[in-house]
Formats: C-alpha cells, sequence, structure tokens
C-alpha cells in the first residue's frame, strides 16, 4: 500500500495498522493520514481501489470526524515536582511507576497529544511512544 | 487420499489442470525442479534467449488465444529479465501467469546468490503475486493466479516459488477453488444507467463509437459491431482498439490519436457525444484532454470502475462486463428509433471519402507507408501482424487496416521496443496455420533479435518485415520537428547486415529494393518453413504523418 503514496509523491503523516474485530481475524483495518491536493488524492483513491489486498476505502476528512490518538512517555522520577501540574494542565494519568521512572499515558484530539509532548521533555523524559490517529467518520444519520 | 508431490510436480499438474499446453521460459539454478518435473509432461517449452523475449512470447500467445501465457525464469536476473515483458503485458491488459524461482526459503533476504525481491519488484506491474510457503500451497497459487489473470480486468499474475518449496514433498489437493472474491467479475451494469446512455445517445445529433482494446479482451466486438449497424454511426477505435471492427467496414474511420488517421480524429473533434467502449483515454488517443471533452458529451462503458473518471470526466458512464452493457444496450436502443442524421452522415461520409487513401509525408512508389498496405494486400485475413515501437508501428496504426480481432498485436501502453518479434513467436506458437508478420524497425528488432535463436529451433515461419533507416527514426523524427533537427543519439549506422544476421541464426534474409522485389520476398516468406527476415532499407527522412504534438488537439495535426 505505502508503494502507491511513493508513486505518487505523497507524505504519509500517520498510520496505524491493527486487526478488524478481535484477534486472530486475517483482515486488518490501516488509518492513514495524509495530506496532498485532491487531484492527487482522487488518483490515490483510484489504486488503492484496484488493489485486491485492499477490501474498501473510505475517504475521511479531518472536520467530520472523531480523531484519536494515545502517547506513552517514560520521565525520571526526580522531575516528579514537574508531573504533577503535566497531569493537572493535560488529560493524562500515571500508568505505572518504578524505581526512577513514571510512565504517563494521554490520549485524547491530536492537538492535545501534540501539545502535551511539547511541554514533556521539560519533566526529563526518557523515552515516547505514540500510536498515530484511530479516527471514526461522523457519518452516522 | 490426495497425492504426495513436490512442490514442483504439484506445479506441472496444476498447470495441466489449466489446459497450459505450452510455456515460454529459460531455466536456472533456482527453478531447475521445475524443469525437471516439465520433462515428459506433455507441456511444451519453448526455449527463449532472453527472459524478456520469454515474457513477450507468452504476451503473443495471450492475445491470439485470449488464454494466460506462462513464462517460466529463474531467480533473480531471470526475474529481473522478465520485468519489461511482464510491465507491457500490464499495460496492455493482457493474461499472463509468470513463475519464478526464488531461492530456498531459508535463504530469502540473506542476499543469497540470484536472490532478488521478484515479489516486491512485481507488486506494481502484476495483478497480484505469490509466493507459496509449502508445496501444498502451490496449486492453490496457480488456480488463483489462473483465475485473477483471466477474469475481470486481464492482467499478469506472479507465482515466485523458494526452491525448498518446489522440492519439498507433501500431500496436496489439486483441484482447489481460487478462494478469492473479486468485485467486478462478470459484473451486472445497472440498467437505468443503460436506459440514460441510450437517451443520450438517442438524442445526439453528431455521434462517434470508440471502441477500445477492452472491447477486443471482452470478446465483445460482435456487439459493438452489432451497436455500430444499428445506430449506423462512424467508428473510431483506439491503437489497442483496432480489429474491434473491420478496418474496411463502410463505419470504420480507422483508430484516432497521435498519429490516427486524419478523418478519424476529425470526426470525432466535430462529434456531439463520443460513445467509448472499453478504451481508457490514454494521453496519446485524446490527446489535450480538455479540449477533447470540451463541446461534446462523452459517455463510458468500462468493466473497470476505477478508470471512469481517471483521464477524462465523462458525462455518463456504465461500469459493467461489456458482453453484458452492449447486450443491454442494444435490447434497449432496439426498440427505439433515432433522430435522423443525414448531415452528420454527409459530413463524417464525405471527410472518410476525401482522407481514407490520402497518405501524408513520404510519397515515393516504395514508401513505409504504401510497403505497408502491400502486406494488408498480400496478407490472408486472418494473419496475424505484430508490430516493434516507432516509426514503423505507428505507419502500421494508420495504414494497415486490420480485418479481425486479436489479429494486431502492439504495445500500446507501455510502448516496449522489442516487443513485436517474440510476441510473433507467441503467436505462431498459439496458431501455427495461420501466417504472423513482425512489422518491425531496425532499432527495435536489434532488442530482442535473439529470438531469432528461438524461433529458427522451434520452426516457426514468422516473417520479419525490417523497415530500416538505420536509425531510432521516432526520436529523430521527433527531433527535425521539435528540436532543430540536432540529431543526439539516432544513428545506429547500417550495422548490422540484417541478411546475414538471419542466415546466421539458420533463417532466411533477404534485402529488398523495390516494390515488385518486396511483393516477391513477402510472397517466398509466406511459402518458406523457416523465419524469414525481410530488410527493405528506407529513407531515414521520412516522417509519420499525420502527427497530433504533444498538448494539441486532435484536430490540430501536423500533414507536412
Amino acid at each position: 500500500m505505502v508503494n502507491h503514496f511513493r508513486r505518487l509523491n505523497i507524505n504519509i503523516d500517520s498510520l496505524t495498522v491493527a486487526p478488524w474485530g478481535g484477534g486472530g481475524a486475517s483482515k486488518s483495518i490501516l488509518t492513514v493520514v495524509t495530506a496532498a491536493n485532491p487531484r492527487a488524492l482522487e488518483t490515490l483513491h483510484r489504486m488503492l481501489r484496484r488493489s485486491l489486498d485492499i477490501l474498501e476505502v473510505e475517504a475521511i476528512t479531518p472536520s467530520a470526524s472523531i480523531k484519536r490518538e494515545l502517547v506513552l512517555v517514560s520521565l525520571k522520577k526526580e522531575h516528579l515536582q514537574n508531573v504533577a501540574p503535566l497531569l493537572n494542565k493535560h488529560p493524562a494519568r500515571i500508568v505505572e511507576e518504578k524505581d526512577h521512572i513514571i510512565v504517563v499515558e494521554l490520549a485524547g484530539e491530536p492537538e492535545e497529544v501534540n501539545a502535551f509532548i511539547n511541554s514533556v521533555p521539560d519533566v526529563g523524559l526518557v523515552s515516547l511512544s505514540r500510536t498515530g490517529l484511530a479516527v471514526l467518520p461522523k457519518n452516522w444519520s | 487420499m490426495s497425492p504426495i508431490f513436490s512442490g514442483a510436480r504439484g506445479l506441472i499438474e496444476a498447470l495441466k489442470i489449466e489446459g497450459v499446453e505450452v510455456v515460454f521460459g529459460i531455466p536456472g539454478g533456482a527453478i531447475m525442479p521445475v524443469y525437471d518435473e516439465l520433462l515428459g509432461s506433455g507441456i511444451r517449452h519453448v526455449l527463449a534467449r532472453h527472459e524478456q523475449s520469454a515474457a513477450h512470447m507468452a504476451d503473443g500467445y495471450a492475445r491470439v488465444t485470449g488464454k494466460p501465457g506462462v513464462a517460466f525464469a529463474t531467480s533473480g536476473p531471470g526475474a529481473t529479465n522478465l520485468v519489461t515483458g511482464v510491465a507491457t503485458a500490464y499495460m496492455d491488459s493482457v493474461p499472463m501467469v509468470a513463475i519464478t524461482g526464488q531461492v530456498a526459503s531459508h535463504l530469502i533476504g540473506t542476499d543469497a546468490f540470484q536472490e532478488i525481491d521478484t515479489v516486491g519488484i512485481f507488486n506494481p506491474i502484476t495483478k497480484y503475486q505469490f509466493q507459496p510457503r509449502r508445496p501444498s500451497e502451490v496449486p492453490r497459487a496457480v488456480r488463483a493466479a489462473f483465475y485473477l489473470a483471466s477474469t475481470g480486468r486481464t492482467a499478469p499474475v506472479l507465482v515466485d516459488i523458494p526452491k525448498d518449496v518446489q522440492m519439498d514433498k507433501e500431500e496436496m489437493e489439486l483441484s482447489v477453488g481460487p478462494e478469492i472474491i473479486v468485485s467486478n467479475v462478470g459484473l451486472e451494469p445497472d440498467s437505468a444507467a443503460v436506459a440514460k446512455a441510450a437517451h443520450l445517445i438517442l438524442n445526439a445529433e453528431r455521434p462517434v463509437l470508440v471502441g477500445g482494446g477492452g472491447v477486443i479482451k471482452s470478446d465483445a466486438c460482435d456487439l459493438f459491431l452489432a451497436l455500430a449497424e444499428l445506430l449506423n454511426i462512424p467508428v473510431a477505435t483506439t491503437l489497442m482498439g483496432k480489429g474491434c471492427i473491420p478496418e474496411n467496414h463502410p463505419l470504420s474511420l480507422g483508430p484516432i490519436g497521435m498519429h490516427g488517421t486524419y478523418h478519424a480524429n476529425r470526426v470525432v473533434m466535430e462529434s456531439d457525444l463520443i460513445i467509448c467502449i472499453g478504451a481508457r483515454f490514454s494521453d496519446r488517443s485524446t490527446m489535450n484532454s480538455s479540449e477533447f471533452s470540451r463541446d461534446r458529451r462523452i459517455i463510458h462503458f468500462d468493466l473497470d470502475p476505477t478508470e471512469i473518471g481517471k483521464n477524462i470526466r465523462p458525462d455518463h458512464y456504465v461500469v459493467g462486463d461489456l458482453r453484458k452493457s452492449l447486450r443491454m444496450l442494444l435490447n434497449t436502443l432496439a426498440a427505439k428509433t433515432r433522430r435522423d442524421d443525414t448531415t452528420w452522415k454527409r459530413r463524417w461520409t464525405q471527410l472518410k471519402a476525401e482522407y481514407q487513401d490520402r497518405i501524408f509525408g513520404a510519397h515515393g512508389d516504395f514508401s513505409s507507408p504504401r510497403i505497408i498496405r502491400k502486406i494488408r494486400e498480400l496478407l490472408p485475413a486472418e494473419a496475424i501482424v505484430t508490430t516493434e515501437v516507432g516509426q514503423h508501428q505507428m505507419w502500421a496504426e494508420l495504414h494497415f487496416k486490420v480485418l479481425k480481432p486479436r489479429t494486431f498485436l502492439t504495445s500500446g501502453g507501455l510502448g516496449t521496443m522489442g516487443f513485436g518479434f517474440p510476441a510473433a513467436i507467441g503467436a505462431k506458437v498459439a496458431k501455427p496455420w495461420v501466417p504472423v508478420l513482425d512489422i518491425a524497425g531496425d532499432g527495435s528488432f536489434l532488442m530482442t533479435s535473439d529470438s531469432l535463436a528461438t524461433s529458427v529451433q522451434e520452426g516457426l515461419p514468422v516473417i520479419v518485415c525490417v523497415f530500416n533507416n538505420s536509425s531510432l527514426g521516432m526520436v529523430a523524427q521527433w527531433q527535425r520537428s521539435f528540436y532543430g533537427g540536432r540529431y543526439s543519439g539516432v544513428w545506429l549506422g547500417s550495422t548490422p547486415d540484417f541478411v546475414q544476421l538471419a542466415k546466421s541464426y539458420g533463417a532466411e534474409g533477404v534485402r529488398v529494393n523495390g516494390m515488385e522485389d518486396f511483393e516477391k520476398a513477402l510472397k517466398d516468406a509466406l511459402k518458406s518453413e523457416v523465419t524469414t527476415v525481410i530488410d527493405i532499407p528506407i529513407s531515414p527522412e521520412e516522417d509519420v504523418l499525420p502527427f497530433v504534438p504533444t498538448g494539441s488537439s486532435l484536430s490540430e495535426m501536423i500533414v507536412r
């Protein structure tokens, strides 16, 4: 699938892959966040539809969808006094504390996630992992 | 109980179940178990001299028969050499199954000798790629490959088999379903969409039919012709559509495009409705696409939903199997009457009458257009003509009237020089009782002339007419037209001597000077039992005309 993006010179900003349905399923759901001009996106859509491995393609615009991303960060415990304000400011929570490390998670809108990530280096960031976007279109009626 | 076979044996048995009678290929280290099983299998092996040619042979066989052609190659360079041939077939929607050997499973990813990521390389040029991981998966992969190659929009499919999978033995089911669901196979057209198409057709003042390669691929030429005759409207084709209507038919205008006929291009640009069937509006066919669709409506019939709106936004479209769509359209139209169109008929018949025999450009008695018209005169209607790519191909497009479907094989999409001769070999293998002639240029022929070894070894009296201008003529023509006559890299010199080249392979070689000479040579070749190469010296100054420059409208043709 990535080859189609490469052929059209379209960047992938975020890509998530997960099994469709609960475990053991042979189908996966992929969510790709990308930006390109409408003509290129139309060509991309056509190429993806043509691929036999891709069963369905849905184009979702940001404004008409619910977007969530999860980020995990591990922080040095010595900065604990700085972590509290972080937890107050952002909807984050501590998921694990061990030895010198605290692990904090945050799930939210991409803006929230970015704001959170921008503020963690001040509090002794050790490592960071983020999932990329999960998106649900608001096309229910 | 299911048999216990090696993967190689499973492959051969599965090919037999598919009805494969011949494969084209070259052996090598990673496909030796398959070649061992091939012996005594009853499947004929045609030994190519380069894998690209093996793929073109399989392609020619497929274009003539409608059945998937099969090409064999070993791993690494065998597979990469296949690429151009497979890509050629992919661009022209030709059914093919390419079977490659791969290094043993445990060596994949280690940069082993002759290891390459064949599946990765073939991903963009095949409909699907299979790599069976155990012997029992081989027959299923073969079944699925043939199913995918030959249904829906036909295309090449790859089966890449690691050597250990070829050698290991396992209990296996031979007759297995493909277990693949593809949405556009035998797709029913929407009757409301067909009814609307009929309405647009009946209310058009100046309609024209344009048939593409899809009409031929769908074996829908009879229905296409019935539609043309029912409507009694002019019919143009694309290059790939040549043969979907006999080109000596009163309604036929010949092909449109960069080197379409003068009258076809004019009639299409004077129409108010284009009914396009099984064509993809390639840039070479429509030229300036906004001019092409300006001031007229377009209805697009196609099997492949992803073709709708790709190059041209149609005013209306019908997606579905073309035979079903055409039959439904014919039924809908049969009950109705079309408005009187004497003015339109007078106009297009006048254009056709004025230009159909006109030769633009080279006027000499022994010029390329006249030689090609002479070839048509001397060949029976069912003869198969292939072309290479370049000026000779465009002269063939303009001047060789195709009378039956599947008798004109050309690389329209990829434009692959070297296609014509091996494709002719594949065609001759498919239909040995029919004359097969390759209209070639000297530049193209040199790219795969080593296939002479194959055609002589297999005893195939294919005829190659080399339009020899000692140059890469099409590029030279563009350099004359657009680069102020600054010739760069187009002069081939007068080597080799094609007569001696042919003879060195055990083929016939003859050089002709003048039409009588040529006529005699071709008649002799048609009676010959060996391959004949006819070397036809032509002027390097000859241009293919008419010629629509890139970016121009179809009606803006250069004629001198």
